[in-house]
């Protein structure tokens, strides 16, 4: 049986966020094969397939992750952390999306090695513009280093 | 607490140096006063000193003067005696007669002026002195009673002579004494003169040595000590650690352990302070986090709601819902200017030469670019160019002119007017509108944050924007303020100090 390969990886703890994300992604139809998780934990068990993961390929990766900052347990800035000091997940763009819009967690994030900074919009109307256009760029017009 | 360091703690400390302020300079003042009465005292003293000694001497030289005199006149009246007796003519005798006369005065003085000397030789010198004249007077007498021969006898006999050469030696004694006396007398005062230029040459090297002791007196214990005040001073100001507390004692050392009390006080602030900012970053990062969330939720979901269910509600339902969608945007709205407004700040305020009038041109266009606000016409006059913050200054004619456009935007013909003067000092700016206007009884609410003046049905506003300007504006070391009345419009003024040059420290 055919897995269809994961494409976008969502991490983001806030239902309704998570679910305005979807539904402006899905009006895209850029919403196949998307794998949404709440805490930076299971981001992490999903990227290296342990824990209730432990199953899955874990030569797959994502060809972009959606990650927020603010995360129960593990927090973005460590999930990307982590990310970038595994050979396997070390070239997989990220792309922070948070409702921060301090200086300091941009530049932070840009030094550990995020690809992309958005802010969330409040705007339900920017919003869902907001991840239709981030969505449709990483995975319709960038080309990523795991694609053949 | 750390233990105290003192500048200049030594265990043999001059007491002088603990001596207040006041009574420094009483030492200053005294010790040199002191000195002088005593030096004058002491030169007094040897003058009057020298000035009797010149007396005694005088009073010798007359006594000498004197005796040689009294010698003199019984040389005088031994030598008429004898030219009469061997001549027997009394033109001789005028010596005699002269010396007969002056003798007693002349004798009668020196024994006033040597009153108190050797008795024995003054009686000496009176016995001889009478015995010589008693002859000459006998001997005169006989000659002129005739009995030359017994007086020519006894003159061979050199009777006269010998009475003369006692007087003569009765004479020398008395001034061998008295010359020895007078020596004794010029020794004393030339001693005492020349204790009188040692007094006065010591005296003026005290003085010099004592100019030289209290100048470094007063540098150690006034000058230096107030350096090292003005120096911390000036370290109080640029907010670096001082020099240790001055050791204890007088006013310089009051005054530095209030100016170190003080720069802990100043210390303790700052610290209070940046901990207030920390809070206050800290309160707007989690403002700015989750408050967005639920405001975006409540949004979206009123849009979903809409586009999914909306052809099910009826009027009062659409209106409810776009109620609900409004109210967010609006709160979206007060988060992201609160956050703006608090930013502001913790942001440090640059200082640069800003054109005002390029500034407020580009706002202008910015403001006009936008399709809602096209009515309204622009004046724009000459404009001071001020020092400060660019970005900030344009957010402040951005609020002033975007305010005019809204406030003015029902006139048939809106017009805002942006204009500046230099005035006492201060470079003052001004927007002007023909709007609706204000009642100057609320004109002290204008500047608070979340204060507003009109319904938000009238005009659209989260009442933060000028808030913004006013701390812009005071942060730069100016002020604003507003003047208008209700239909009138309404003119907005803020103020820049007005310096050309950047403050130059040397």
């Amino acid at each position: 049986m055919i897995e269809a390969a994961v494409e976008v990886l969502i991490v983001e703890d806030n239902p309704q966020d998570l679910e305005l994300t979807l539904r402006a992604l899905r009006r895209s139809h850029l919403a196949n094969n998307i794998v949404t998780v709440g805490d930076g934990e299971e981001a992490l068990d999903f990227l290296f397939a342990r824990g209730r993961y432990a199953g899955r390929n874990g030569g797959e990766v994502p060809k972009v992750v959606f990650l927020d900052l603010k995360l129960p347990k593990v927090d973005g800035f460590e999930v990307l952390r982590v990310m970038r000091s595994d050979p396997r997940t070390k070239n997989v763009p990220v792309v922070v999306i948070t409702s921060s819009a301090e200086e300091r967690d941009r530049m932070a994030t840009y030094d550990i090695g995020a690809n992309s900074y958005v802010v969330k919009p409040i705007e339900f109307d920017s919003f869902t513009k907001t991840m239709s256009d981030v969505g449709f760029y990483w995975l319709a017009i960038n080309r990523g280093p795991a694609e053949a | 607490m750390e233990s105290i360091r003192y500048r200049d703690a030594r265990p043999h400390r001059v007491p002088l140096e603990r001596l207040s302020v006041a009574r420094k300079g009483l030492v200053l003042v005294a010790i040199p006063l002191l000195f002088h009465l005593l030096f004058v005292l002491i030169v007094i003293g040897l003058e009057r000193q020298h000035r009797a000694q010149r007396a005694i001497e005088l009073r010798q030289r007359q006594i000498i003067a004197t005796a040689y005199h009294v010698l003199g006149l019984m040389v005088d009246a031994e030598t008429g005696m004898r030219g009469f007796v061997l001549s027997r003519n009394e033109v001789f005798l005028d010596p005699y007669r002269y010396a007969d006369v002056e003798f007693p005065k002349e004798f009668a003085q020196l024994v006033g002026l040597a009153r108190g000397r050797d008795a024995v030789l003054l009686h000496d010198l009176a016995t001889s002195a009478k015995t010589a004249l008693e002859f000459q007077e006998w001997s005169i007498r006989e000659m002129r009673s005739g009995h030359e021969t017994d007086v020519i006898a006894r003159i061979n006999r050199l009777e006269g002579k010998r009475r003369v050469d006692t007087f003569r030696a009765a004479m020398r004694n008395f001034l061998t004494a008295e010359e020895e006396l007078a020596r004794a007398a010029d020794r004393r005062s030339k001693a005492t003169q020349s204790w009188l230029y040692l007094a006065l040459s010591g005296g003026l090297a005290i003085d010099v040595l004592l100019a030289v002791m209290l100048g470094l007196f007063f540098t150690r214990s006034i000058a230096n000590r107030l350096g090292v005040v003005a120096e911390n001073t000036l370290r109080v100001e640029r907010q670096e650690p001082l020099a240790p507390v001055l050791a204890p004692g007088d006013e310089i050392a009051t005054l530095d352990a209030r100016l170190h009390e003080m720069a802990a006080k100043i210390e303790r602030s700052r610290v209070a302070l940046e901990e207030a900012n920390g809070e206050l970053a800290a309160f707007s990062y989690s403002v700015s986090h989750d408050l967005r969330a639920p405001v975006r939720a409540v949004a979206g979901y009123g849009r979903m709601l809409e586009e999914d269910y909306g052809d099910r509600l009826d009027g009062d339902g659409k209106r409810f819902l776009l109620t609900i969608r409004a109210e967010a945007r609006r709160m979206g709205r007060l988060i992201d200017d609160l956050l703006a407004f608090s930013k502001l700040t913790r942001t440090e305020v640059t200082d640069a030469a800003v054109d005002m009038r390029s500034l407020a041109c580009e706002v202008v266009e910015q403001i006009r670019r936008d399709p809602m606000e096209t009515a309204a016409q622009f004046h724009i006059g000459e404009l001071p160019t001020a020092r400060g913050d660019r970005p900030m200054l344009r957010q402040v004619f951005t609020n002033f002119i975007s305010n005019a456009v809204k406030f003015s935007g029902r006139m048939e013909q809106p017009v805002v007017e942006i204009g500046g003067e230099r005035r006492n000092g201060d470079n003052v700016y001004w927007v002007r509108d023909n709007g609706v206007g204000f009642d100057m009884r609320y004109a002290g609410k204008l500047f608070g944050v979340f204060q507003r003046l009109h319904r938000s049905d009238e005009f659209e506003g989260t009442g933060v924007g000028l808030a913004i300007v006013q701390r812009v504006v005071a942060r730069h070391g100016g002020r604003v303020w507003a003047e208008s009345s209700p239909g009138a419009g309404a003119s907005f003024f803020f103020t820049l100090p007005a310096r050309t040059e950047p403050e130059v420290r040397s």
